[in-house]
């Protein structure tokens, strides 16, 4: 079997130092808020070029795996997510750490990681290509399916106030319409502001809701550590630890197939597993108040999409996310061209390649698993100098997306929006929700209409086709569930108890 | 009932942005530019359709806050949150615009004595020294070791 002689070749001491390299690296600068993934591959691209290609893939995408991990301990022991697939990761595991499970939120967050990263490399080397194949023939009509399938998380997201959520995740799509039009280039919405002309990059946002809005809220309460007293268990036991892996298993099921699907944004799937977990819940009312599977089935999803993401890229050369363009960019550099052809002329390197990438989902559980006591001791750090520190930090991580200081104003102004929506309990959550998912639903509706207009009815394209069908059908029983759901708990229930 | 005004506030500013976003699309729909390439739906009408959709929930939240008569499980201003609040504030609009007069080290060294102060460190001596090591430390890894660009300052440029 080609992926057994991967092995081989990946187990070499040159191979496995530049996979351990990337991991390290990675995990480093995915910690930083703002430099997730693709930043973390874009740093660390000039050096690579110096090394074999085999070599500098495979640090690459140690680098890629290292920065998702990266981003989650932030998430999960600050509240500042690294990048947007991060920002799950502090609805529950940022809870968990108030409530000194620190540690179990960082143990189950390198096991769902690690468990969707050996499932992707099982399902690569079954289904790749053939499932890429399947995911090409997503079009516009498909993606709004989708899209408008996803929208109805904003239901679930919204906690005790359904209005409040749809009001703060319309209010995110509108954000998101702001700057140039995706299909036109018209300025819109702009009012001849250079900055907004560029839009709101998503980095600031995150980072001043989540971020700087915490800090906010902390001072206001005269929190003087995140969390006081002793630190609990540093790994889940019993019910907790089975709740966790199962929902690590559901959320690599459900992240896989979303990592195949071109230009699908990752934290999509990270969103979708959250709301999964809610709903399958017997206890719904424990989600967004330290529930394990709340953590662990997205930072999964978020793990199996990435891994998935190499598929399309390798075998079609298609890159999936704007890490997996840079890993293209990557790979032309050593004048290999990904697609069909690269599994025949190159077949040993790509195998290699994919076996790296388990190797380095083993090494980061290696190197992390024992590092998780000393991450969540900084949950007893003093507030009285974490909070600048942090603060600092969320400013450069604003920053350094586009290296414009505009963003660094829009982090502190939606910080102060931030502190503003939890202090008058407005659920944060849709408004990413919407700011993420806003673009791309416009554009394949858009494009979804323009082809309907051309081709004898908008209703019958969606209609003649059979996957958008399906996802409007699970849209609209997604909302009839969550409603009834939603009619079934007292509100008490659905209330953020961190806040008061 | 201040508890109230607050949100009949925010339905109106809701219900506002829907009313801007519905002048912009009606601006885009009608002043179309003659050189620019359009889809069928075109920049405007998007607008114009999400506008609908803002100033409907904006609508709700308004009307629905306007007949509640539940009492709120929220404080209703707190004065003495402000002060704890607002130096946080004051502290990272100075940090923001000293980026743009002195660059990055002093706009850092700066933003971390008036944190410290800001969240009790009493003693200037140590305050100065932390600040100092934190903004070589973060200087040395964001600027020299991944090297991004910061602003050099306009008085040092």
């Amino acid at each position: 079997m080609p992926i057994l002689d991967g092995f081989l070749n990946a187990l070499t001491l040159y191979n496995l130092l530049f996979c351990f390299i990337g991991c390290v690296l990675g995990t480093l600068v995915g910690i930083l808020p703002g430099l997730g993934p693709s930043a973390s591959i874009a740093i660390i691209l000039p050096f690579s070029v110096y090394l074999d290609p085999t070599g500098s893939i495979i640090m690459m995408a140690g680098v890629c795996y290292g920065a998702m991990y990266g981003g989650s301990t932030t998430s999960i022991l600050v509240n500042i997510p690294g990048e947007s697939a991060s920002v799950v990761s502090t609805f529950d595991g940022f809870q968990m750490t108030r409530q000194g499970r620190g540690g179990e939120a960082l143990w189950i967050a390198a096991v769902g990681s690690f468990i969707a990263g050996t499932f992707g490399v099982i399902g690569t080397c079954l289904l790749g290509p053939e499932l890429a194949k399947f995911a090409i023939k997503f079009g516009p009509p498909e993606y709004t399916g989708l899209l408008f399938f996803s929208l109805t998380m904003l239901v679930s997201l919204s906690g005790a106030s359904l209005i409040k959520g749809i009001v703060a995740g319309i209010l995110g799509i509108f954000l998101s319409s702001v700057g140039i039009d995706p299909l036109t280039g018209a300025p819109r919405l702009n009012y001849g502001l250079v900055g907004l002309t560029r839009g709101f990059e998503i980095v600031p946002v995150v980072v001043g809701l989540f971020g700087i809005g915490e800090i906010l809220s902390s001072a206001e309460a005269g929190v003087q550590q995140i969390f006081q007293g002793k630190l609990g268990r540093m790994m889940p036991r019993g019910s907790e630890l089975r709740r966790g892996l199962f929902a690590a298993l559901r959320g690599t099921i459900l992240g896989f197939p979303l990592g195949l699907i071109p230009g699908m944004v990752t934290a999509l799937s990270t969103f979708m597993s959250y709301d999964v977990e809610k709903k399958i819940s017997k206890h719904p009312e424990r989600f967004g108040k330290g529930a394990i599977e709340g953590l662990a089935g997205p930072e999964a999803a978020n793990n199996a999409t990435a891994q998935a993401g190499f598929i399309p890229l390798l075998s079609l050369g298609i890159p999936t996310a704007p890490s997996m363009a840079i890993m293209l960019a990557a790979f032309m550099l050593y004048g290999l061209q990904p697609g069909p052809q690269l599994f025949l002329q190159h077949g040993s390197m790509v195998w290699t390649v994919i076996a790296s990438m388990y190797i380095g989902n083993v090494m980061l559980l290696v190197l992390n698993l024992p590092l998780v006591g000393l991450w969540a001791r900084i949950s007893l750090i003093p507030y009285r100098f974490l909070a600048p520190f942090i603060l600092a930090v969320c400013l450069i991580g604003a920053y350094s997306p586009r290296c414009t200081m505009f963003d660094v104003w829009v982090a502190l102004a939606f910080g102060i929006l931030g502190y503003y929506m939890n202090k008058n309990k407005w659920p944060v959550a849709p408004m990413i929700l919407g700011l993420i998912l806003g673009p791309i639903f416009e554009i394949s509706l858009r494009q979804s209409i323009s082809m309907g207009t051309l081709s004898g009815g908008i209703i019958s394209l969606f209609l003649s086709r059979p996957v958008s069908v399906v996802f409007i059908a699970l849209a609209v029983i997604a909302l009839v569930i969550s409603f009834v759901f939603l009619k079934r708990l007292p509100k008490e229930a659905l209330e953020d108890d961190s806040k008061k | 009932m201040a508890v109230k005004k607050r949100e009949l506030i925010e339905g109106a500013v809701v219900f506002g942005i829907g009313l801007m976003t519905l002048i912009e699309g009606v601006r885009l729909t009608v002043y179309k530019d003659a050189h620019s390439v359009e889809d069928i739906v075109g920049p405007g009408r998007y607008l114009i359709f999400l506008s609908v959709f803002i100033m409907l929930v904006g609508a709700i939240f308004f009307v629905s806050e306007f007949r509640s008569t539940k009492e709120k499980n929220v404080e209703a201003g707190n004065p003495s949150a402000l002060s704890k609040t607002l130096p946080i504030i004051f502290a990272l609009v100075v940090y923001i615009v000293l980026l743009y007069l002195i660059g990055y080290l002093g706009s850092t060294l700066v933003f971390f004595i008036l944190m410290h102060r800001v969240m009790g460190f009493k003693s200037w001596t140590a305050n100065i020294a932390v600040s100092a090591g934190i903004a070589l430390a973060l200087y040395g890894l964001f600027v020299m070791f991944l090297g991004m660009i910061f602003p050099r300052g306009i008085l040092f440029s």
